[in-house]
């Protein structure tokens, strides 16, 4: 095309009267398409080629005279006028796309969008806790636990008693346990979804339990009145200290992403025995505390309508708090209840 | 509690075992440690040194440069202290010397010049060696020859104090908190079983049980006091008299345990009461006998709560302690008396918590009653709550003491008091035990322990622990089959070959546990787990994964929901999530009560919902111990504390974009709430302080007076409360996704919302009935009310001291959860039309600043089946439109399933809602 582009473009002045038919078709044809060539926006493509292919077009004008020729003449010429016509038509439609390309090349080379602009792009953040809480949520559906929550405010006997705790436990005291005008308590601990848990559903079952608790106290770096547990239980048969282990050793492994070591040394709390705190050995090689565990109380089984005598278990709970706080070496605990928008984006 | 290594050999000998050993131990076996302080260590190198001679400093007026005899060394020290004499024998620190100080800190002792002397050590005084709590203060150095307990004669410069001193110790501090279940622990003797137990020892000495060849002589003339101990006011109670006494300091080896072990020395009866506490962990007490009236002692509950037989009550406000404090006395408050109880008895002492202040022992004290009892705890621990005192001795009650311990501890006692008085003579002891000893008896099986433990314990090693733990264990065997009770299952065990080996099949013990370990301790079956298992050691156990049926993990969908909102706001809506407290002001809660009111809808009819709202009051729950005094309640919303977080980022961010999902808890109500302790709604709450507007924009209206509703229109917060509303539908596209939610105006406005800007978000298809049908039930109990959407109101915005203007959402997740979970499974299918759709537009007149919505609704409400879409197109207001007026422009879309629709079909759906527009005041334009 770039050839015929070159053809010269004073054929139109070329057809004589006295020229041979066919001979000034093709020379009309000639000039047609170097009128194509030269046309450089859709409209002048369009007139030249209305100047030959049109009623009033020089074509026509031509045909006009085929009345006058011999059949054989007529043929011939004939044949010469379809060659031409599809000629011309052909390079049209390609000069026409021809002219598009380059109008939109232009377009585009002349639109420039201010596509990155300065904006007030923000995206939000989770709270770490949650994003914790997920995790472990995650861990434990898939080994077989079922995720389970209760109430917030608690009666004395959910949260104490059906726990094992005698009426003079210490930490029914005043100083540990925020209680409700209406004598309920708000709940210390998530075990109370242990007592739950026991009451709903039919053992053999395996759950876990995130949730906030309470906790009367003055708060510091490290002390907060408000914060999130999560309480796991197993109860089945035959459940043993070696079980408890791998169950923690497996969801350590996984929440740190690294083979954990774990070890459980004698720990008290009224509602397992034995009770356990589970230390897990750091990469520095120290041994750091991480949560409580044991084997599930008989008492606790039967105030929960279990037969301890069938069915044995054990729980854990897991402060969430701790567990973010040493992930990401955050060294006040108040910021997790501060709403703080320059705390809360790094996570 | 401090455990001093010197001491704790007196019983179990500690020479072979390292202390890194001892302590890595205890902490696997019995007992959280919480460091290790080697005390004194720096006597070593302070050496007695006399004085010969001294000269004054040539340029300094207080000191002194002064020439010291070290043994064969003479030094030369330049010295400050007044008291400097020649010929004084005092301690010299010599050079490499490391002095602890007050701060935590070391001073080292080096060679140095003093204004040009040179000075090699420092002659130090007591506070300068840490020695106050035995030597007292003293201004200037210590004087040696006034060491309590050492002969000065045989004194001789160039020794090291720490050969003199028995201070020099290794002291464990132990968590107290990880022996509250162990009572038998809270003392030295305690852990020196225990220790012996671990690494399998023998006891050196035992003091409950190898009786004294000291005990001072028995006086026939002293008086056997009489002790009546009253229903509940104690286990054990012993008495005896001694005479003789005379006050002096403790022998020096005993102040040297106490101090190490935290406690000041005071006198030789004081010292020793302590030091027979702190040794068997049995309280006592001594009392001047001189001060008392009778012959009778009354141990007895001061404002008894209940009538006992024969106890005549004593009531008693108030008692002053040996700490010269008043203290007020609540009820059944153990206290002593010195006499009957209907003969006026006058208070001696609070019974396990601190003695009188007009009783105790004083230096011109010779006659001695000596107290050694069991309190019961269940009566100690609440004393100590209400009175204020946790002392040492109160301490040990709360865990529950041995009653067994409190006779014993009275010989004990005498015969460390006679060390320092030769004359002293004892009475008999009187006194008894309305509670009995008590060994508790525990049968377990040889199966049942490896169960629990999860390793095939050997029954050896089960009879080696437990009787190094001095329990008594007997043992039997079961034969095999002997529990079952089905016949033909025992017979098959015989037939195997195995069988007459395995007659033993399983090991019943037998098991006896000490006294020591029978209150509040040992009992059952697990409690053998966890002597085994601790002195075995759980780091020996593998870990081995549970057995269990594969089935699928019952799934959670509400919390599953939850988190997926919590990702969608955080990620698409851009909202940061916060925590805020459950406690709320009273004034807080009652400004948002309303906005749990309504979380009391049913789902009835969505046009039937608002008249169920009155009957409805919920009030705020009341806290009876309020962490902050400022929220005496729990919060009824999370909004006021999430506007206040908000508030707290309005200067460093210009959009501010909070969330919290949590609860909000009131009172139960009416039978909606029956057999809860609480309502407590979950809740999405959202504030958007949305950035200022930027510069001025330009008003759109085509007139120079830009209309009212022109200027709201430009506001930030209303641009964000638009945006807001999409956001959330397509939250809610996303969880129910039959559209079944709908927004609209809130009728009254909640009075915490702009009353002009206050959105209600409701469930819309109760009422109609969707096509594909649903679980009625579930309906029925799902509230209508999704929750609400609005801009803040000015006076809550203020009031939170939020600089702008506030876009809140808050949204109840339990109904949020009702329709995702009805909606699960309920959509039509419709086969996707072929035919094109049609358009029109319409434009209507209508009031400057009226609800555009109004006209949507309107044709909705046609509920043409054609028209599928209606969007706004444009608002114009100016000329030629008459001030006060504007015209809005909608486009329509219209669509039959079977076909294209006719001009005819248009135009007559056209004319309906034309005509139902009009009617309504809304004349096209």
């Amino acid at each position: 095309m770039a050839d015929e582009s070159n053809a010269p473009v004073s054929a139109r002045s070329v057809p004589g009267a006295d020229g041979n038919l066919e001979d000034r078709i093709q020379a009309l044809g000639v000039a047609a398409l170097a009128a194509l060539n030269a046309s450089t926006t859709p409209k002048e493509l369009d007139d030249a080629a209305h100047a030959y292919l049109g009623k009033k077009g020089e074509l026509s004008a031509i045909m006009k005279g085929f009345g006058a020729l011999s059949p054989e003449q007529k043929k011939s010429a004939g044949q010469a006028m379809h060659q031409t016509r599809t000629a011309i038509e052909a390079r049209f439609a390609e000069r026409s796309q021809e002219l598009k390309d380059r109008e939109l090349t232009e377009r585009l080379s002349a639109e420039r969008f201010d596509a990155l602009r300065p904006l007030p792009v923000s995206r939000g953040h989770l709270h770490p806790i949650s994003r914790l809480q997920m995790q472990v949520e995650e861990i434990f559906s898939n080994m077989g636990f079922q995720i389970m929550d209760g109430p917030e405010v608690e009666t004395d006997a959910n949260n104490f008693g059906r726990l094992n705790f005698s009426d003079d436990h210490p930490a029914r005291d005043m100083q540990d346990t925020i209680w409700t005008a209406d004598g309920n308590l708000m709940r210390t601990h998530t075990s109370t979804i242990q007592v739950r848990a026991m009451r709903h559903l039919k053992p053999p079952f395996r759950i876990i339990a995130p949730g906030r608790v309470f906790r009367y106290e003055e708060t510091d770096a490290t002390h907060e009145n408000t914060f999130h547990q999560v309480e796991g239980m197993l109860i089945d048969r035959n459940v043993s200290v070696a079980h408890l282990i791998h169950i923690m050793k497996t969801f350590l492994s996984e929440i740190f992403e690294r083979d954990i070591t774990v070890r459980l040394r004698p720990g008290y709390f009224p509602f397992v025995e034995p009770g356990f705190e589970l230390d897990y050995l750091r990469e520095d090689g120290r041994w750091l505390e991480l949560l409580p565990c044991g084997l599930v109380h008989p008492e606790v089984l039967r105030a929960g309508g279990i037969d301890p005598t069938e069915w044995s278990g054990f729980a854990f709970g897991l402060g969430l708090d701790r567990l973010v706080m040493m992930r990401y070496g955050i060294e006040d605990i108040r910021h997790m209840l501060a709403g703080n928008l320059r705390f809360q984006e790094q996570f | 509690m401090k455990l001093s290594l010197n001491w704790l050999n007196d019983y179990v000998d500690l020479t072979d075992i390292a202390t890194d050993d001892l302590v890595n131990r205890l902490t696997l076996s019995v007992c959280e440690v919480e460091g290790v302080e080697t005390t004194f260590a720096h006597l070593e190198k302070i050496h007695v040194a006399k004085i010969e001679s001294l000269a004054k400093h040539p340029d300094a007026d207080r000191l002194n440069v002064c020439q010291v005899l070290n043994g064969k060394h003479t030094h030369q020290i330049v010295c400050g202290a007044p008291n400097v004499r020649a010929g004084m024998l005092a301690p010299l620190a010599v050079i490499g010397a490391r002095l602890p100080k007050n701060d935590g800190d070391v001073l080292e002792i080096k060679p140095a010049k003093l204004r040009g002397v040179d000075s090699q050590g420092m002659l130090c005084s007591p506070s300068e060696l840490g020695l106050v709590p035995l030597t007292g203060d003293v201004d200037g150095l210590l004087d040696l020859t006034t060491l309590p307990g050492i002969d000065a004669k045989t004194l001789k410069h160039g020794t090291a104090l720490g050969k003199i001193l028995p201070l020099a110790d290794t002291v464990l501090d132990i968590d107290n908190k990880s022996i509250t279940h162990r009572p038998d622990l809270w003392s030295h003797f305690g852990f020196a079983r225990e220790i012996a137990a671990l690494y399998g020892k023998k006891l050196k000495y035992n003091p409950l049980t190898d009786r004294a060849k000291k005990q001072p002589p028995v006086n026939a003339k002293l008086p056997a006091r009489k002790i009546v101990i009253e229903p509940g006011a104690a286990k054990a109670y012993y008495g005896r008299s001694l005479s003789g006494v005379t006050i002096a300091p403790a022998p020096l080896w005993m102040q040297a345990r106490l101090i190490n072990v935290g406690q000041r020395p005071i006198n030789n009866v004081v010292d020793a009461s302590n030091y027979v506490m702190l040794e068997l962990g049995q309280p006592n007490h001594t009392f001047d006998a001189k001060t008392f009236q009778s012959d009778t002692v009354t141990v007895a509950l001061a404002n008894r709560s209940d009538a006992a037989k024969n106890v005549a009550p004593i009531k008693l406000k108030t008692f002053t302690t040996l700490d010269g404090q008043s203290r007020a006395l609540p009820e059944n408050t153990i206290v002593i008396f010195d006499g009957a109880a209907d003969a006026k008895p006058v208070p001696v002492a609070l019974g396990g918590i601190m003695g009188g202040e007009t009783s105790g022992v004083a230096d011109d004290t010779t006659e001695l009653f000596l107290e050694s009892a069991t309190f019961p705890r269940e009566r100690i621990r609440p004393a100590i709550a209400r009175i204020g005192l946790r002392t040492d001795s109160a301490q040990r009650f709360e865990k529950g003491q041995d009653p067994a311990n409190a006779r014993h501890a009275l010989d004990r006692l005498a015969e460390l008091i006679a060390l320092t008085c030769p004359e002293l003579t004892q009475g008999k002891t009187t006194g008894s035990s309305p509670e009995k000893e008590r060994q508790n008896q525990v049968k377990v099986t040889l199966k049942f322990l490896r169960s629990r433990l999860g390793f095939d314990i050997s029954e050896k090693l089960v009879t080696d622990i437990l009787t190094r733990l001095r329990f008594e264990v007997k043992t039997s065997a079961i034969a095999a089959g002997a529990k079952q009770k089905s016949p033909a299952k025992a017979k098959k065990e015989t037939k195997s070959k195995s069988a007459k080996n395995s007659d033993a099949d399983d090991v019943l013990f037998q098991i006896t546990a000490p006294t020591y370990r029978s209150q509040y301790d040992i009992g059952i079956p697990e409690d053998i787990v966890e002597e085994l298992g601790r002195v075995y050691g759980y780091d020996n156990v593998e870990p081995l994964p549970p057995t269990a049926a594969v089935v699928p993990t019952p799934k959670n969908r509400e919390r599953a929901l939850s988190n997926r909102i919590k990702a969608w706001l955080a990620n698409a809506g851009g909202f940061s999530e916060a925590f805020g407290y459950s406690f709320a002001g009273t004034a807080d809660n009652q400004r948002f009560a309303d906005a749990v009111r309504y979380d009391a809808w049913t789902a009835t009819p969505a046009n039937q919902t608002r008249a169920l709202v009155a009957a409805e009051k919920p009030a705020a729950l009341a806290l009876k111990n309020p962490v902050f005094m400022d929220r005496p309640e729990l919060r009824v919303s999370q909004l006021p504390g999430l506007l206040r977080q908000a508030a707290g980022n309005q200067d460093r961010y210009a959009d501010v974009r909070l969330f919290e999902f949590g609860r909000v808890y009131y009172k139960k109500t009416s039978e909606l709430n029956k057999g809860v302790l609480a309502t407590e709604s979950k809740r999405f709450s959202l504030v958007h302080l949305p950035a200022p507007a930027a510069g001025s924009n330009a008003a759109r209206g085509a007139d120079d007076t830009v209309s009212r509703a022109a200027l709201l229109e430009q506001r930030p917060e209303f641009q964000a409360l638009l945006e807001l509303r999409v956001f959330l539908t397509r939250l809610f596209g996303e969880i129910a996704f039959d559209g079944s939610v709908e927004f609209r105006t809130a009728d009254p406005a909640p009075a915490w919302l702009h009353p002009g800007a206050a959105l209600e978000i409701v469930r819309s298809n109760l009422a109609s009935g969707d096509a594909a049908g649903g679980d009625t039930n579930r309906e029925k109990n799902s509230p209508a009310l999704l929750g609400h959407l609005g801009i803040l109101h000015p006076g809550v915005q203020a009031d939170c001291d939020l600089k702008r203007a506030a876009i809140v959402a808050d949204l109840d997740y339990t109904a949020i959860f009702a329709l995702a979970d009805n909606s699960r499974q309920r959509r039509a299918y419709r086969a996707p039309s072929v035919y094109p759709d049609s358009h029109f537009e319409i434009s209507l007149i209508m009031d400057d600043g009226a609800g555009t919505h109004v006209p949507v609704d309107l044709i909705r409400e046609l509920a043409l089946p054609e028209i599928r879409d209606i969007r706004l197109l444009t608002i114009y207001r100016g000329a030629p439109l008459p001030a006060g007026k504007q015209s809005v422009s909608y486009e329509l879309r219209a669509a039959r399933d079977g076909g294209t629709l006719t001009g005819e079909e248009l135009q007559a759906l056209l004319d309906r809602i034309v005509a139902r527009l009009g009617e309504r005041g809304f004349p096209l334009r």
